[in-house]
C-alpha cells in the first residue's frame, strides 16, 4: 500500500513537472507551429538567476518570483528581437532562428558564468520527508505537486476566463481569421511567448532544485522531455500536453521502479520505444486535436 | 463625407489579367447591396479589394470619407468592415457564444462588455440553445448565421458576404433571408451580398451591381435588372427573354448558373 502511494505521489510529481515543459512549448507551438527550441534555455536563464540571487539574503520566494519574471522577460526579448524579423518568412527561417537564440543564450552562460554545473542551494527542508498518516511523503514533492496544480488551475482559468485566454485558443484555432476580427497579431504572439515564459520559469525552479544544480545545458532534457510529451499527448490541444506530460512522467518513475537493476541505464531507450508504439497506434497523439482529424483526405 | 463604404475606380492587374476595370460601388449604412454576375467576373477579387486583402492597381476605397485603400485587412477592420468567406470560417474549437464573443473582443471591447454583446446578439437570432455547444457541432446555416453574428459583434458598420447562402437547403436559405433582412436598420450595419441564388438576391437588395468579366455593366433595383438586356445576356440568361420569371429562378435557364448551384450545394 505504501509503495502504490509512493509510486503515485512520484509520478504525479514528475508528472506535473513534465505537464508543465510541454504546455510552455505548445503555448508557442499553437499559435506559431513553431517548436521554439530556444525554449529550454528558459529554464536555465531561470536557474542561473536563481544562482546569482542566492547569496543575497532574498527569501527563497522572491528569488524563484525573480527567476520567473526573468524566464517571461527573456522569452519576450527573443521574441522581439529574433522571432518578429522573420515571421512573416519561412517556417524555416523562424526554425532556424530558434536554434540560433538557442545557441547564443548557451554559449552566454558558458562564457559569463562557467562551463560546469553550479550548485543551487535548494532549502534542506526539501530533502526531508514528512508523516502522513503513516506514509512517508518527501516535501520536495508536495512543493512540486502544490506548486504544479495552482500553475494548472491558473493557466486553466486564464484560458477559459479571460480576454487574453480566448483570444490565445482563438488564435491557435484560426489566427487569420482572429486578425480579420480586429486583433493585433504582436499582442497575441508576445502574450504567448510571455505565458511560454512564466511556464519555464515555474517548471524549471521546479526541476532545478530537484538535480540541485544549473549548467549551460540543463535545459536540453526539458526541451526533449516536452517536445516528446506534445508529439505523444496531441499537438493540438493544451489538454495534450498535459497528458503526454503524465504519460511520460509516469513511465519513467514505473520503468524506474520495474526495470532490474542492470537495465536502468536503458531507461530512457525504453521510454522511447513506448513512445514509438503510441504513435504506431496513435500517430495524431493520446489526445485527438480537431485539425488531426480534418487533414486526413 | 456621409457614412458610406466607397470604392472609386477600381483596377485590378493579375499578371496581365484585368480582373477588375475602372469597378465604382458604394454601400450606404442602410441598404442592401447585391453583387452579382457570372463565375470569374471579378465579385471575390471586388470584396478582397475593399477588404484590404487586396491591393488594387488603381482607385481607392474609402469608409466614410477616409481612405483606407492602403491599410492592413486588421485595420479595415477597425475602421468597421468586417467580411465572411465562401467557406465559412469559425473558431471550431471554442462554442457559439465565444465565437460571438471574439468578434467584440476583436473590436478592443472589454471582456465583461464583449460577453453582454454577444449574449445580446444570441437572444437576438433566438439562438440560445446553441449558446455552448461547439461550433463544430452545428449544422451548416446555423455555421453560417454564428458568423454573421460574430461579424456583428465587432459593431461594423459595413459587411460583406461572401455567398452566405452557399451550401444551404431552401428552408435555411429561407430563414438566413429573415435574418438578413433586419440588420441594416438593427444595426445601422450595410450588407454588401454576393450570391448566386437569386430568389435570395432578388428579394433582399434594395439595389444590385451587376459584373462581368470585371466591368460594371448594370446597377439598380432588382426590377431594372431583370428587364435590362445586357445583364440577361451576361448573366441572367439569354433564353430567359420570357422575363421576369425565369429571371427571378435563372437556375432553370442558365446552364453555368445552374451547374454553380449544384455544386455549392452538393
Amino acid at each position: 500500500m505504501d509503495g502504490v502511494l509512493q509510486f503515485i505521489l512520484n509520478s504525479l510529481s514528475l508528472g506535473s513537472v513534465y505537464a508543465l515543459f510541454a504546455l510552455g512549448l505548445i503555448m508557442v507551438f499553437g499559435i506559431l507551429k513553431l517548436v521554439n527550441f530556444a525554449y529550454g534555455e528558459l529554464i536555465m536563464v531561470a536557474g542561473y538567476t536563481w544562482f546569482v540571487l542566492q547569496g543575497t539574503l532574498l527569501p527563497l520566494v522572491v528569488v524563484v518570483l525573480v527567476a520567473i519574471v526573468v524566464a517571461a522577460f527573456t522569452s519576450v526579448v527573443t521574441e522581439r528581437v529574433a522571432f518578429r524579423p522573420v515571421r512573416s518568412n519561412s517556417m524555416n527561417a523562424m526554425l532556424i532562428t530558434s536554434f540560433a537564440v538557442s545557441t547564443l543564450l548557451q554559449n552566454s552562460a558558458l562564457v559569463f558564468v562557467s562551463p560546469r554545473a553550479r550548485a543551487v542551494d535548494v532549502p534542506v527542508f526539501f530533502h526531508t520527508n514528512i508523516n502522513l498518516g503513516g506514509v512517508q511523503i518527501s516535501v520536495s514533492n508536495v512543493v512540486v505537486i502544490l506548486v504544479s496544480t495552482l500553475t494548472l488551475i491558473g493557466l486553466l482559468v486564464l484560458m477559459q476566463k479571460t480576454r487574453l485566454g480566448i483570444t490565445l485558443r482563438a488564435a491557435a484555432d484560426d489566427f487569420r481569421m482572429l486578425q480579420l476580427l480586429g486583433v493585433r497579431a504582436d499582442q497575441v504572439i508576445v502574450s504567448a511567448f510571455a505565458i511560454s515564459g512564466v511556464l519555464a520559469g515555474i517548471a524549471g525552479f521546479l526541476w532545478i532544485s530537484r538535480i540541485g544544480s544549473v549548467s549551460p545545458t540543463v535545459g536540453m532534457a526539458p526541451l526533449l522531455i516536452a517536445l516528446i510529451a506534445i508529439v505523444v499527448g496531441g499537438m493540438n490541444s493544451l489538454s495534450g500536453a498535459i497528458v503526454g506530460g503524465f504519460f511520460l512522467g509516469t513511465l519513467t518513475i514505473a520503468l524506474q521502479l520495474l526495470l532490474p537493476q542492470d537495465m536502468l541505464a536503458f531507461r530512457d531507450a525504453v521510454i522511447f520505444a513506448v513512445v514509438i508504439l503510441v504513435l504506431v497506434f496513435r500517430p495524431q497523439g493520446i489526445v485527438k486535436g480537431r485539425f488531426a482529424t480534418e487533414r486526413i483526405g | 463625407m456621409s457614412e458610406r463604404l466607397a470604392a472609386d475606380g477600381i483596377v485590378m492587374n493579375f499578371a496581365g489579367l484585368r480582373a477588375l476595370d475602372q469597378v465604382s460601388l458604394s454601400l450606404g449604412r442602410h441598404e442592401i447591396v447585391g453583387l452579382i454576375g457570372p463565375n470569374g467576373s471579378g465579385k471575390t477579387t471586388l470584396v478582397n479589394v475593399l477588404a484590404g486583402a487586396l491591393k488594387p492597381n488603381a482607385g481607392s476605397v474609402r469608409i466614410d470619407g477616409e481612405d483606407v485603400t492602403a491599410f492592413p485587412p486588421r485595420r479595415i477592420a477597425r475602421h468597421g468592415l468586417v467580411r465572411t468567406f465562401q467557406t465559412v470560417r469559425l473558431f471550431g474549437t471554442m462554442s457559439v457564444f465565444e465565437n460571438v464573443q471574439l468578434g467584440a473582443l476583436g473590436a478592443g471591447l472589454r471582456r465583461s462588455k464583449a460577453t453582454t454583446i454577444a449574449n445580446e446578439l444570441i437572444e437576438l437570432f433566438e439562438i440560445e440553445d446553441l449558446r455552448d455547444v461547439s461550433s463544430d457541432a452545428l449544422s451548416y446555416g446555423q455555421k453560417r448565421i454564428v458568423e454573421i453574428l460574430r461579424s456583428l459583434a465587432t459593431g461594423c458598420k459595413y459587411l460583406l458576404l461572401d455567398e452566405p447562402a452557399a451550401g444551404l437547403n431552401e428552408e435555411e436559405s429561407e430563414h438566413l433571408l429573415g435574418q438578413l433582412t433586419s440588420i441594416p436598420e438593427k444595426f445601422g450595419c450595410g450588407l454588401l451580398i454576393i450570391d448566386h441564388d437569386m430568389n435570395l438576391i432578388m428579394r433582399l437588395c434594395h439595389r444590385l451591381h451587376v459584373l462581368n468579366q470585371g466591368k460594371t455593366i448594370a446597377e439598380g433595383t432588382a426590377d431594372e435588372i431583370r428587364a435590362n438586356p445586357t445583364v440577361v445576356e451576361a448573366y441572367l440568361g439569354s433564353q430567359a427573354t420570357a422575363g421576369a420569371d425565369a429571371a427571378a429562378n435563372p437556375t432553370a435557364a442558365n446552364p453555368t448558373a445552374a451547374n454553380h448551384t449544384v455544386t455549392e450545394r452538393s
